[in-house]
């Protein structure tokens, strides 16, 4: 017998004089019946909380310029490796002439990474930052410096709505799940720095 | 720094972490001692929490007893896991108030047991609670569907270009992967400091045959991990990259191990698990759902995916704390209250319970074999 057959022979024989499982109640989020600011609010707390630093900026024309000052505060070349999303690509980084940017996938020796979030969870200060054709995962390991832009709106409450967010957002051009998706809470190795672009519409539930 | 903890500080693992994410409970003891603490893992069994919210306190207060035994002589106690220190610090006081023997050691215990993350990080603002038993009932409830979970892993994995493979036991998972390697080798593969890949042995085999390079800083062309656990709805292998080895995750070739009961059935439940993990400034920082090889449209990512299913013993269990478990949680009440009348059986039965959790639990086990004793 092989040991496909054999293991599964033997889960089923277990698994089947199994009795009942009590009834599991659905989580209660403590994101729940935040409004938008309330949600933007707990997302910089918890990120600040697990050892991100985070800053807001009012739009993307804003974004080289505080790239670049964070650079400068830690005493950092100004050279920085960005992800090849066409939303990464619009933003006028010629506004600041001096920074030195490099589109694609992390290398070995990269000290920056520049990646935009698919979502920020509001409960936890999660970024959620799947790969694909525009966005790289290895940006979020590998350089020991990682800088994260996250629009306002795409901060939600929990991370089943991050999920949620992009079953749609795949099925939408055609795909299953990426082959990687990056969970990004605080520092780690290295740091982390979350620059939120936008301006709260308080009128949003 | 260890002389600022002379005392031993000790782990109350949790259930949730013992059975369900024994990775977590290396962290948290190496975060422990990273900042001073010299760490002790008493031979333990639940803390009662699931006994008293099933409403029978006589059952939870005989496992009180048992675990203040187990941690009377640590100088303080770290939980990762918020529901389980509340349950030592506002319920075993009021559990044991009426004994005369046991309402000072409970209040005791009470006032040296800590949230894992509040003893790491004393600045830090505890995260939000949550009804910490869920994870327990998903576990419960996705182990009673483990074979279907687990064709689903193989499905939803091979259809996005990844490749499974089964594994009795370690000898033949070593052997699978060592092949793995030689099919595509070209140059040395890189490992991660799994406790799944320390089980099976896996760095000393390879590097008998001249086949690692743990000490390369650059992107290896094959890289070894272990899984925390898997998703069932997608076919993902969640990794929580290594210190300083995050590199390895970006292999064109990728070779992934998991254990056969480590298994979320959807997402949903994969966040719940990232939940029980230490959190707050210690907890892990980056999580990597890997699932197949990179697609033709995506940036990076391995061109080669693998995944080793392993069982090494673990239908074993499953078989005996399956038949066993359920039973004596169904009839738990019934059992502890006419045990209640004879104190001698009352303890050898709470003495089988806690054996019969010690035997499943998979951080207590690996904890013992690594020679901490």
């Amino acid at each position: 017998m092989d040991s496909r057959k054999q293991i599964l022979t033997r889960v089923c024989t277990a698994v089947a004089g199994m009795g009942p499982v009590a009834d599991s109640r659905p989580l209660v989020s403590m994101a729940g019946g935040l409004t938008n600011l309330g949600l933007i609010e707990q997302f910089g707390k918890r990120a600040i909380a697990a050892g991100a630093s985070v800053e807001r900026v009012a739009d993307t024309a804003r974004v080289p310029h505080a790239v670049a000052d964070h650079l400068k505060a830690l005493g950092m070349p100004a050279t920085v490796r960005v992800a090849g999303s066409p939303w990464l690509r619009a933003i006028p980084w010629d506004r600041r002439p001096r920074l030195t940017l490099s589109f694609g996938v992390a290398r070995t020796g990269d000290q920056v990474g520049v990646s935009a979030a698919l979502a920020g969870v509001a409960e936890t200060g999660t970024l959620v930052i799947p790969s694909g054709s525009d966005q790289a995962a290895g940006l979020l390991l590998l350089p020991p410096l990682q800088i994260v832009i996250l629009p306002l709106h795409h901060i939600v409450g929990t991370l089943d709505d991050a999920w949620h967010g992009m079953a749609i957002r795949q099925q939408a051009r055609g795909l299953g799940m990426p082959s990687r998706v990056c969970l990004a809470t605080g520092a780690g190795d290295g740091q982390l720095h979350v620059i939120l672009v936008g301006e709260p519409d308080a009128a949003l539930p | 720094m260890p002389s600022s903890h002379p005392h031993p500080t000790g782990l109350l693992v949790t259930c949730p972490v013992d059975l369900c994410c024994p990775e977590a409970g290396f962290t948290a003891a190496e975060k422990l001692r990273v900042k001073g603490h010299t760490v002790t893992v008493p031979a333990q069994g639940c803390c009662g929490r699931t006994m008293l919210e099933r409403g029978d306190r006589q059952g939870a207060a005989i496992l009180a007893r048992g675990m203040i035994n187990a941690f009377a002589g640590c100088a303080s106690i770290a939980v990762p896991h918020r529901a389980c220190a509340a349950m030592v610090r506002d319920h075993y006081p009021a559990l044991l108030s009426v004994d005369p023997v046991w309402a000072d050691r409970a209040r005791h215990m009470a006032a040296r047991c800590h949230d894992l993350a509040d003893l790491l990080a004393p600045h830090a603002e505890p995260c939000p609670d949550r009804p910490g038993l869920q994870v327990t009932r998903t576990r419960d409830r996705t182990l009673r569907h483990l074979d279907q979970h687990l064709r689903s892993v193989e499905a939803q994995l091979t259809e996005s270009g990844g490749r499974v493979h089964w594994a009795s036991d370690g000898p033949d998972a070593v052997s699978l992967i060592r092949q793995l390697c030689l099919d595509h080798g070209i140059g040395p593969a890189m490992l991660d400091h799994s406790p799944l890949l320390i089980e099976i042995g896996l760095e000393e085999a390879l590097a008998r045959d001249g086949m690692t390079g743990s000490g390369m800083m650059s992107v290896p062309l094959i890289g070894i991990s272990g899984a925390l656990f898997l998703v069932a709805e997608t076919g993902s292998a969640v990794i929580l990259p290594s210190d300083g080895k995050a590199h390895l995750l970006l292999a064109r070739c990728q070779i992934v191990v998991a254990a056969i009961d480590q298994i979320a059935a959807t997402l949903s439940d994969a966040g719940q698990i990232l939940q029980v993990l230490p959190q707050g400034s210690d907890g892990p920082s980056r999580v990597l759902f890997a699932t197949g090889p990179r697609a033709t449209d995506e940036a990076d990512g391995p061109d080669h995916f693998h995944l080793v299913l392993l069982d090494n013993g673990r239908t074993d269990l499953l078989d005996a704390s399956m038949a066993a478990l359920p039973g004596l949680a169904q009839r738990a009440g019934w059992i502890w209250r006419t045990l209640s009348r004879f104190p001698v059986l009352y303890r050898r039965a709470t003495s089988m319970l806690c054996r019969l959790q010690r035997r499943g639990g998979s951080f207590q086990a690996r904890w013992r074999d690594a020679g901490h004793g």
